[in-house]
């Protein structure tokens, strides 16, 4: 066994080997959605933004799975992720998150007795953007985030734009179910 | 002590020992691990840089939340080294049973150091750079560039002085390039380097030799015995007579 050789051989292999798993994962990270998401290309109502009811529907029964018996007490969706407090009979709730590629990532646990909703429509925040994009002629990637408001006995929802329009017409409310939107500054009809 | 010449054993390698099955498997398993660790540091490496600043826990809303899987890469990070290092112990530990130091240039550990800063300079470069980098204006891709100018020239000057190293050992006159001499345990080699430290592989060479000044030499036979011996070679007509008295000659003064 001669050592020059040997060492030749594995350095051959190390330097190949290394290479290739560098560039398997900047093949997979070209078309990661979370990759993505950090490269701002998943925005407004694109194919992969949890503002859509398809995408967070599957969001959200992952979370449904996870904890079967869990109620939200939070939610706040933007098209790169959606954040959620989870409460479960044991009254401990988990901050969780799911990401663009609809992974959850549960950071934390506390108390709390809020009483949550056991299901959440996930059509809700597309169709309010959509109706605020129609009223005001701003386009889907012109939204912030959506969050749920108002607890268990007056729930609904709150949409916040990030540019399009004037400062303060960039706050929205809608039922539940995601009609009756209107500015935060009309008052309820 | 008669000394002759082997034409068959001149120029031929002196023969070495090899490291043995243990031994082939310390050797094996050292540069497995080596691999892994290089291949593995790089991995993590380029996985850090891809996902930048983060921060996770509590109960607000991070802007940057570190994604799942974060902490397992930054051990990983950290463990390919320890790791690298088991797989040099392994290594050398396989050389050590057959009674062989590492080489002395362009060793294992040369290599290791060089490839790990070199991946590691593509993986930052990869990150930068790549088809899938993120320019999200944070410090991320910054540092990324940093360490890609300062990793290269960590990897390559080791690379290029272990090679200097390397072709200097091998301009040296070789020991086992001269006859070797039956009836001696080694080369007796007028070219063989006659300075302290010999390479570390292989026997070393036995330099011929010189009496120093001042010293005397071993003493002559004795007048009786060459006498005797002449009139052996006369009798047996290996010498003539003449040749005899010459020689006689000389040797009485």
């Amino acid at each position: 066994v001669r050592e020059g050789p040997l060492l030749a051989v594995w350095a051959i292999v190390t330097l190949a080997l290394t290479a290739g798993v560098l560039w398997r994962a900047e093949s997979r990270a070209v078309d990661d959605p979370v990759q993505k998401a950090a490269r701002g290309e998943v925005t407004g109502l694109g194919a992969l933004s949890l503002v859509r009811e398809e995408r967070l529907a599957a969001g959200l029964r992952k979370v449904r799975e996870r904890w079967p018996d869990g109620r939200i007490v939070g939610l706040r969706v933007e098209p790169t992720r959606a954040d959620l407090s989870v409460r479960t009979p044991d009254f401990v709730v988990h901050q969780v998150r799911i990401d663009a590629g609809l992974g959850l990532d549960e950071s934390s646990t506390s108390e709390g007795v809020e009483e949550g909703l056991a299901e959440v429509p996930a059509g809700a925040p597309e169709r309010i953007l959509r109706a605020v994009n129609r009223r005001t002629g701003t386009a889907p990637e012109d939204v912030d985030y959506v969050n749920l408001t108002g607890g268990a006995e007056n729930p609904g929802w709150f949409l916040k734009l990030e540019r399009g329009t004037r400062p303060d017409r960039r706050d929205y409310v809608a039922r539940l179910d995601g009609t009756g939107v209107r500015g935060n500054w009309e008052p309820a009809r | 002590v008669s000394i002759s010449v082997s034409p068959s054993a001149a120029g031929s390698a002196p023969e070495r020992s090899g490291p043995g099955a243990g031994g082939a498997l310390l050797i094996l398993a050292g540069l497995v691990t080596c691999t892994a660790a290089v291949a593995g540091f790089c991995w993590a490496l380029y996985s850090v840089m891809r996902i930048g600043t983060c921060a996770t826990g509590g109960p607000y809303v991070s802007a940057r939340p570190c994604p799942p899987g974060t902490g397992t890469k930054i051990v990983l990070l950290v463990g390919s080294i320890f790791g690298g290092l088991l797989g040099i112990a392994l290594y050398s530990a396989g050389w050590a049973r057959a009674g062989r130091a590492g080489r002395a240039g362009l060793g294992l550990g040369t290599l290791m150091w060089s490839f790990t800063f070199l991946g590691a300079a593509a993986a930052c470069g990869l990150a930068a750079f790549g088809p899938a980098a993120v320019d999200d204006g944070g410090g991320a891709k910054i540092a990324a560039i940093t360490l890609f100018v300062v990793f290269i020239p960590m990897g390559v000057i080791p690379l290029i002085g272990g090679l200097a190293l390397g072709g200097r050992r091998r301009r040296r006159p070789k020991p086992d390039a001269a006859p070797r001499l039956e009836g001696i345990p080694g080369d007796l080699s007028p070219a063989a380097p006659t300075g302290p430290a010999a390479p570390a592989s292989g026997p070393a060479p036995i330099v011929p030799f010189t009496p120093m000044p001042g010293v005397p030499a071993p003493a002559e036979d004795d007048p009786v015995e060459q006498l005797e011996r002449l009139a052996k070679l006369r009798d047996s007509g290996a010498i003539t007579a003449a040749e005899f008295e010459r020689l006689k000659r000389e040797i009485l003064g």
